[in-house]
This record gives structure tokens, sequence and C-alpha cells, in this order.
């Protein structure tokens, strides 16, 4: 091994000529390998101030003084608050997504830090020692998969998303090398179940697919840029959501239902304090593993024929527009032909009916002669006013547009007076009937909680007060000694109406009459309207507490009285009757 | 070269005032730390605290209660059970409990003669029904088993709802 030194400068003082400065200023004292030019003369051999070094010195000098300048700058001058405010945005950013509450500030949905599990290949020492030792915290995992992943060339791979707590020790305790966790923000929904149509649904990605997470989406997360951190109240009460939530899964159970719904609304500010839909489904779980069946939400986004309940609104039209009073007489001796369709009534009378009796015993032939003195010009437009023509959701983006006949003729005013061949959805008819109990004002219904007292100015009204008084006390007559018996309650009198209907034949003309509709609509209290509910059932079947009877006033009638006997006292409702008198009752 | 005094003096003061400014700054950067550390320690605390939130809701969730009410055998309220304050007239402590107003209920009490002490507590942790059925029976004698910072609506139906279920 050879190697080319540059040669040694003889050490007998004698000067050489002075080289040419380079471009690079070699150090003092050291030398140039790659200069050839040949011996040099050793530091120290000529005077203090010679040139080089004076140049040398000037070059450190000049360094030094840049250095002190700029420690100078940094120790005394230096912005102050870098550190805080970095710190304050890592505060705010914390928050990604507002909060959901209830009326009375009680959380429905919230974002957690949840942490996710990776893995790294490349530090795994036994891919299928660590995909046992996962499957020991994850059991519904697929060795073979698991065991591809952590033997991939990559550097990442989830392994799962958003672990909770427990499984995040479990994990921890399972002491693998190369598995790791990385923060993520998860969405929960600490009341389950409850609400959870309206509250939505979100894919496996975490995205809001359905229910006010959608349709509010851009309020949730304004959150991320700092400008409303503020909770998101919805109108709902949580503690009524659940007692209509329970009882309606009491009684479609009982009546092995194929769904249900339930509204209660405010009838003065359009605010909706329970909606529920049945099966329910938890916001908790993706809606990819959620049953197709329960994702409907029946209150907004299912249309139904609803039957006699539309009753009420035909009498209503008819009472406002001076063609009816309460006692006016109709004949219901004969089934009514209009057309080619006969129209029959379910409990018959074979009588003259007053417009009392036509809506305590349900009588179609009854509604179906008192549409005809309304026409059915009139009575399109009315139902019109009263929102049954139009998709009503509050602030949902899923919502059903109701079916309605192609041309309002005779036949169809006069099945539309009694409910068929027309299908809204249950929150339509909540609205409807809230119209009636508070003097005749339709508002649009709403999920989000208002300040009192600002939403009578968005209403259109479309019943004189007189006429929605009368109205009411018909449905009370309806409840008190109709085929409502069973919605009432005890010191809250409820007035409504029941709605039985038979479902049009899949894939064909005509009703199947095994299959049908039960619901009731109604308002309590009676003598001071506040609340405006609706009870559905899809297909219920008789139950042997009904004595296999499966009509509106045996289904869904009690669950009103069971929910509004739990609910009014939640709602600051007093007894009608008091305390002692209530006692001596039982 | 000579200085003069005052001259030497100017420049002692001035390495005097930057080596004060330094450790200033010094100490400025040390809290600064502490506070961007602080500011750490708060978001940790936050997540931790909205963590804490949501699992106190899904506790206290009204199906929950609802379901470890009905092992203890209890029932929804009925409508006569709810009552005015003006009901419990013949019940002042109560009465003056619910209307929120500890003083007027301390009053009351001492008004009234002393209770006779309570039964001993059975040492052993008692049964679900075992335990219900105590305070079932001691709440029509004493209906003001509400403390005054229960709300007024919900003292009301808890404090009946027990002693509906003696009947």
């Amino acid at each position: 091994m050879t190697r080319v030194l540059p040669p040694k400068p003889k050490a007998d003082g004698a000067r050489p000529a002075k080289p040419p400065l380079k471009g690079r200023a070699a150090p003092a004292g050291t030398y140039d390998p790659l200069d050839m030019s040949g011996p040099r003369s050793r530091p120290g051999t000529r005077g203090p101030l010679d040139g080089r070094m004076v140049f040398l010195l000037g070059c450190f000098a000049f360094g030094f003084a840049a250095l002190a300048f700029r420690a100078g700058q940094v120790a005394l001058f230096r912005d102050v608050d870098v550190a805080r405010t970095s710190a304050r945005a890592a505060v705010e950013q914390s928050v990604d997504r507002a909060d959901i509450t209830d009326r009375n500030g009680v959380l429905l949905a919230t974002s957690v830090t949840a942490f996710s599990l990776y893995a790294d290949p490349e530090r795994i020492w036994d891919p299928v020692e660590t995909a046992r030792a996962l499957r020991t915290v994850f059991p519904q995992m697929d060795e073979a998969g698991l065991i591809r992943k952590l033997s991939s060339k990559s550097r990442f791979e989830f392994i799962q998303r958003r672990l909770t707590p427990s499984q995040k020790r479990a994990v921890w305790e399972l002491a693998q090398p190369g598995l790791e966790f990385v923060e993520e923000s998860r969405r929960v929904y600490p009341q389950g179940q409850l609400a959870g149509h309206l509250l939505g649904l979100s894919n496996r990605d975490g995205d809001p697919v359905t229910g006010i997470e959608r349709a509010m989406n851009d309020r949730l997360t304004a959150a991320a840029d700092g400008t409303g951190t503020e909770p998101l109240a919805l109108s709902i009460d949580s503690r009524v959501q659940h007692v209509v939530e329970a009882e309606l899964d009491q009684a479609a159970r009982l009546h092995q239902a194929a769904g249900g719904a339930a509204v209660i609304l405010d009838v003065h500010t359009g605010e909706v304090i329970a909606s529920a839909s049945w099966p329910q489904v938890d916001p908790n779980v993706p809606a990819g593993r959620q049953a197709n069946a329960a994702q409907v939400n029946r209150a907004v986004n299912a249309v139904y024929e609803m039957g006699s309940t539309f009753k009420v609104f035909t009498v209503a039209v008819g009472l406002n527009d001076g063609i009816l009073s309460p006692d006016k007489v109709y004949d219901a001796r004969q089934p009514l032909t209009i057309g080619n369709r006969r129209i029959n009534d379910f409990h018959a009378e074979n009588r003259a009916l007053t417009v009392q009796e036509i809506l305590s015993h349900s009588s179609n032939i009854g509604t179906a002669r008192i549409a005809a003195d309304i026409g059915a010009l009139r009575l399109e437009e009315f139902f019109g006013r009263l929102g049954l023509t139009a998709p009503v959701a509050g602030e949902l983006k899923e919502v059903s547009r109701p079916i309605l006949p192609r041309r309002w003729g005779r036949i169809q005013a006069a099945t539309a007076s009694y409910g068929h061949g027309i299908a809204v959805t249950p929150m339509a008819v909540a609205a409807g009937y809230a119209a009636i109990g508070n003097d005749g004002t339709w508002l649009r219904p709403t999920f989000l909680a208002r300040a009192d007292g600002n939403a009578a100015a968005s209403g259109r009204s479309v019943l004189s007060p007189i006429a929605a008084r009368q109205t009411v006390q018909l449905m009370r007559e309806v409840v008190a000694h109709g085929t409502g018996g069973r919605a009432d309650v005890d010191g809250y009198p409820v007035a409504g109406k029941t709605g039985t209907a038979e479902k049009p034949r899949t894939g064909g003309g005509g009703y199947d009459s095994d299959r049908r509709v039960s619901s009731f609509a109604g308002i309590f209290p009676a003598d001071a309207p506040r609340y405006a509910i609706v009870v559905l059932l899809d297909e219920p079947q008789g139950a042997a507490e009904t004595g296999g009877v499966a009509t509106a006033g045996v289904t869904a009638a009690p669950v009103v009285s069971r929910v509004v006997a739990r609910a009014a006292p939640l709602l600051g409702l007093m007894p009608r009757r008091t305390y002692a008198e209530l006692s001596a009752a039982r | 070269m000579t200085l003069s005094r005052s001259t030497v003096l100017g420049f002692a003061g001035l390495l005097a005032l930057a080596a004060g400014l330094y450790l200033a700054k010094t100490e400025a950067e040390r809290v600064r730390e502490r506070v961007a550390g602080l500011q750490e320690q708060l978001v940790e605390e936050r997540k931790a605290l909205r963590i804490a939130e949501a699992e106190l809701v899904w506790r206290a969730a009204p199906a929950r209660i609802e379901a470890a009410a009905r092992t203890l055998g209890l029932e929804p309220v009925v409508p006569g059970q709810v009552i005015t304050v003006a009901d419990l007239s013949r019940a002042p402590v109560a009465a003056a409990a619910l209307a929120g107003d500890p003083v007027a209920a301390a009053a009351a009490a001492r008004a009234r003669p002393p209770r006779p002490p309570p039964p001993p507590e059975p040492p052993e942790p008692a049964t679900p029904t075992a335990s219900a059925t105590p305070s079932a029976s001691a709440a029509p004698t004493a209906p003001a088993l509400a403390s005054p910072q229960v709300p007024a609506q919900a003292a009301a139906t808890t404090s009946l709802s027990v002693a509906e279920t003696d009947q």
C-alpha cells in the first residue's frame, strides 16, 4: 500500500517564495495534501502581522462576532409567545367535533381520544406468535390474515381502529414488540341506543351517513377551526326519549311488529321532544354492521297510509269552513259507492251518525260524506297547508316524500279523507296534530332546541282557533268514550284518534286484511294542549294480552297511555286531579 | 492605552445589564417551558375528563337506571304520585326541603319532636329486596328523606315511588 506524501519542507530556514493565495484558506500550520506547489514555510517563521495571519484573524473575528450577535439576538429578542401559543392551539385542537346534547344539556354524543393499534412488521420477531397473542385480545380476528399482515414488507399495518381502554391495556400487556398505538379521535354515544336514528349512523371510517351527525356536519365540525366548540343542543328530552323508546320497544315485541315509530312534538314551538324508530340502532356501531331493516328512521323516512287518524284533519277543515258542526248528522246506514269504489265501515253502526259519532266510531262512510261536502279541491289544498303533501323532516337529510293521489277526484278525496290512498310519515301526522293543538298554526318540526318563544312567527295559520278547539274536544270524546279509550291517563286527559289501516297488497291492487298499520295520534293534556304524540306499529300481531286483536285501540293506544303517564311528570305537567283524588280513585 | 474611569464604569454597567437581562430571559424561558408543560398536561387532562364525562353519562343513562330500579322492585311513577309542595303541608321538613330552603327545613326540624334513632343497619350487605324494604316502610312516616340538594321534582318522585311500592 503506497501513499504519495507531499514532500517535506526542509527546515533550513530558507524562505521559499510566497505561494499565491488559493480560493480556500488552509489553516496555518497544516499542509494541504492536494497542494503540489512545493514546500511551504512553517508557522511563526515570519512577523506577527503577516498578511495571512491578518486575514485569518479577520475571518475568526467576523465569525465570532456573527455568533455573538445571533446569540444575543436569540437570548434577548426571541418571540416570547411561540411556546405558549402553540400549546394553546393544541388545547383547542383536542376538541375536534362539537358535542351533541339534549335540550337539558345531557350529553348524547361526544368525541374522546381513542388509540388505534398498528403493527410495524419489520420489528416483529415472530408473526405467528404475535398473531396468536393478538387473538387472545381480539378473538374475532382471522389468524391467517393477521400473520399475513404481520409479515408484510410495509412498516405500518392497522390491526384494529379505535380500541377501548381495556383492549388497549390488554394489548399493552401482551408485551409484543412491533405493536404500536396511534391516537385517534373517536365519536361515542354514551347513552347507547338512545335516539340512535336521530343522532345518526356512521360508516366504517367514522364519517356520518345519517341523522343529525350528517345533517349538521358543518356545524359540528366548525369546532375543528376553533369557531364553534359550543355543544349542539337538540330539542329532544333524553328522559322522555327513553320512555318513548322503552314503551315502543315493549309493545313492538309484544305484538311482533315489523317496525314502529313514535314522535312527541311541542305544539307551541314545533320542537321534537322525542322521536323513536323501532327496531333500534346503536350509533356506536358502524352502519355496515347493523341490520338493514333497523337502519330506517321510521319517524321521518318511511311513509304509511295512516288510516283513521286522518279523519281528524277532515273534520277539522269542515269545522273551519263552517260546513260542519259537531252535532251535524250524516247518513251511515248504507255503504257508500263512489264510481266503482265501495266504502264500508269497519265497526258498522248502520245508522245516522253525528260528526262526534263519526269520529268516535271511526266511520269511513261518514267521513267520506263529509269530504264530499268539503270538496276535493279544498281537501287537497288543506292537506297541503297542513304539511301532509310535502316532506317533513326537521333538519334531517333522510326523509321520505309522501305518496299522494295522482289527481284529486271524488274517489281520491273520499279515501284520503279517512287516510287511504295517501301515505305520509309519522312526523307529518304529528305536525298536523300539533297545529290542531296550538289553535291552528302549523309549525315546521325541528330537532334543535329553540330559545323560548321565537317559534310562533315561523308558522302558518291553517285553522281558526275555534275550529281547532272544537276538534280537540271531539278527539277528547274519542278517548273518553270511543275507540281510543286505552290511550287515556288518569290525571292527564288525552285527546286523539286511533287508526288501523290495512296495508296495500305487495305487487297488486287492493288491501291485505292480515297486514296493517296500527297507530294513535293525539294531543295531551286535552284541556290545555302542550304536546302532540303519534305512536305507530307496523304489522302488529294479536297478542294473548289483547285477546288476539291487533287494532290500534289495543296496540298503539296503550303505548300512548303509558308514555304520557311517565313522560308528563318529566315534562313538568301537573296532573289535572289532585293527589288525594287520584289516590282515592286507585 | 488608558481608559478613563467613567468608561470603565460604563462598560461594567453595560456588562451587568446584559448579564441581568440574560438571566431574566433564561428564567422567563424556564417559566415558559413550564407553561407549555402545563398546557400539555391540560390537554391530557381534558381528554381524560371527556372520557370520564362520557362514562358518567353512560352509567347514569335512563336505560341502565330503569333496569337497576326494576331489579329493586321499583316501578315507573304514576300520575297519582306527582304532588305539589302544598300537598306536603303536613310534613313541614319535606315541604321546606322541596322548596329548596335548607334554613327553613332546619328550623322546621328543630320545631318537631326528635325522631327516634333509626334502627341499626344489618351488618352484612343486604340483598336488593331486603334493602328496599326498610326504606319503603320508613317512607310514609318520614317523607323528608330527600335532602335539600336533590332537585325538587326528582325528590318528589323518587321518595314517593319508594313509598308506593310498599302498598
